[in-house]
């Protein structure tokens, strides 16, 4: 649930970023659709996708951790 | 996800009009009726007139557009204006593009969702396969994160914004009904369907698909609210609708940006008409859930 949130939270992050004016990654996305450079929004993209896998991972992990009756084996 | 909805089916069928036990729907199809209702003035059918979308509503209205930025007015109640343009006509018509992106790209979306799922769910082996995998790349990107990215790469025009809040939704359906085939797939009549010697194609579209409907059904009302606020957030990123089209995000952003202190109901009134809308669509699906999902009724 946790990771389906930090998915989510990213999606909000780009509006939220534009609305307050704080300089951070979903607005360098932003500007960086607006002037079509593309580079930047690969890797930008990238960054976020590895982001939410990482999130998604961790939070995997810390089911295996937390509830002894999962346990990933294989 | 894996519940199959068989008995639900049966049970739906029995009593045909279960909506009376759903009040909640009732108010949120309201919503959605009081959209579409405004029809003063000649050819209002989508992509009629849309080309001037800063025609008021009634003649009556049209006479104080004057003057830009006046102040909401008594006699009319709702007259806002921005640049020569009346806010409440433009609420109203963007009612017409967010709910034309909001039903179009849930269709699509789904559409597509239900075919890619169905296949990978009822082939299995190396289509199921491939398809996952393709589901999980696109899983890992949040869904405006891609829809950004989808219309910045098509361009922004009406077609191509559906088809780029289209895009995030595939993977959510097809994991869904992917998840309700394989369980449906191992259940008697299937087996039953293929000893009289039916094609695979005619089981997977003619006992499969229909008892993956209900779930579907529900999945795509839930969806069809974060689409047209996924809309609204691309408008107000200045990546969705183009111009002449009016959107309740681009009323936010261009209007937000200069006249809030002034002006604050050039903001106040798109949003709020953001607001209703996912709202009503979220209690039209809950109602349609309980309906079509009697086992979740609380």
């Amino acid at each position: 649930m946790i990771g389906i949130e930090a998915a989510f939270l990213i999606g909000g992050l780009i509006v939220t970023e534009t609305v307050f004016n704080i300089p951070g990654v979903a607005r360098f996305l932003v500007e960086a659709l607006r002037w079509r450079d593309y580079p930047i929004v690969q890797n930008l993209v990238m960054l976020i996708a590895v982001v939410v896998v990482v999130a998604n991972f961790t939070v995997d992990m810390l089911y295996a951790a937390i509830d002894p009756r999962i346990r990933y084996t294989d | 996800m894996a519940v199959i909805n068989y008995d639900s089916e049966l049970k739906t069928r029995r009593r045909p009009f279960d909506a009376w036990l759903a009040p909640a729907g009732v108010p949120g199809a309201a919503l959605h009726a009081r959209h579409r209702r405004p029809r003063h003035h000649g050819d209002v059918r989508l992509g009629g007139d849309l080309g001037r979308p800063d025609l008021p509503l009634r003649p009556a209205q049209r006479r104080s557009r004057a003057s830009a930025g006046a102040r909401p007015t008594r006699g009319t109640g709702w007259e806002r204006i921005s640049f020569g343009r009346d806010v409440w006509s433009r609420i109203i018509h963007g009612a017409r593009i967010s709910l034309a992106v909001g039903i179009g790209s849930t269709a699509l979306g789904s559409s597509i969702g239900v075919i890619v799922g169905l296949a990978s769910g009822y082939l299995s082996g190396w289509v199921d396969l491939v398809f996952q995998r393709i589901t999980d790349i696109l899983q890992a990107l949040p869904l405006l994160v891609l829809a950004l990215v989808m219309t910045a790469a098509l361009g922004p025009s009406l077609p191509n914004v559906i088809i780029a809040i289209a895009i995030p939704l595939i993977p959510t359906v097809a994991r869904v009904i992917r998840a309700n085939t394989l369980a449906l797939r191992e259940l008697p009549f299937v087996e039953a369907a293929k000893s009289i010697g039916m094609s695979e194609t005619r089981i997977a579209l003619r006992h499969v698909l229909p008892n993956t409907l209900a779930p579907l059904i529900v999945l795509a009302t839930a969806q069809l609210g974060s689409t047209i606020l996924t809309e609204a957030s691309l408008s107000f990123l200045g990546l969705g609708i183009p111009e002449p089209y009016p959107s309740w995000g681009r009323m936010l952003s261009e209007s937000a940006a200069e006249y809030v202190r002034v002006a604050p109901w050039l903001v106040i009134f798109p949003g709020v008409a953001i607001s209703l809308a996912v709202f009503g669509t979220n209690l039209f699906g809950d109602a349609l859930r309980d309906i079509l999902d009697p086992r979740q009724r609380g």
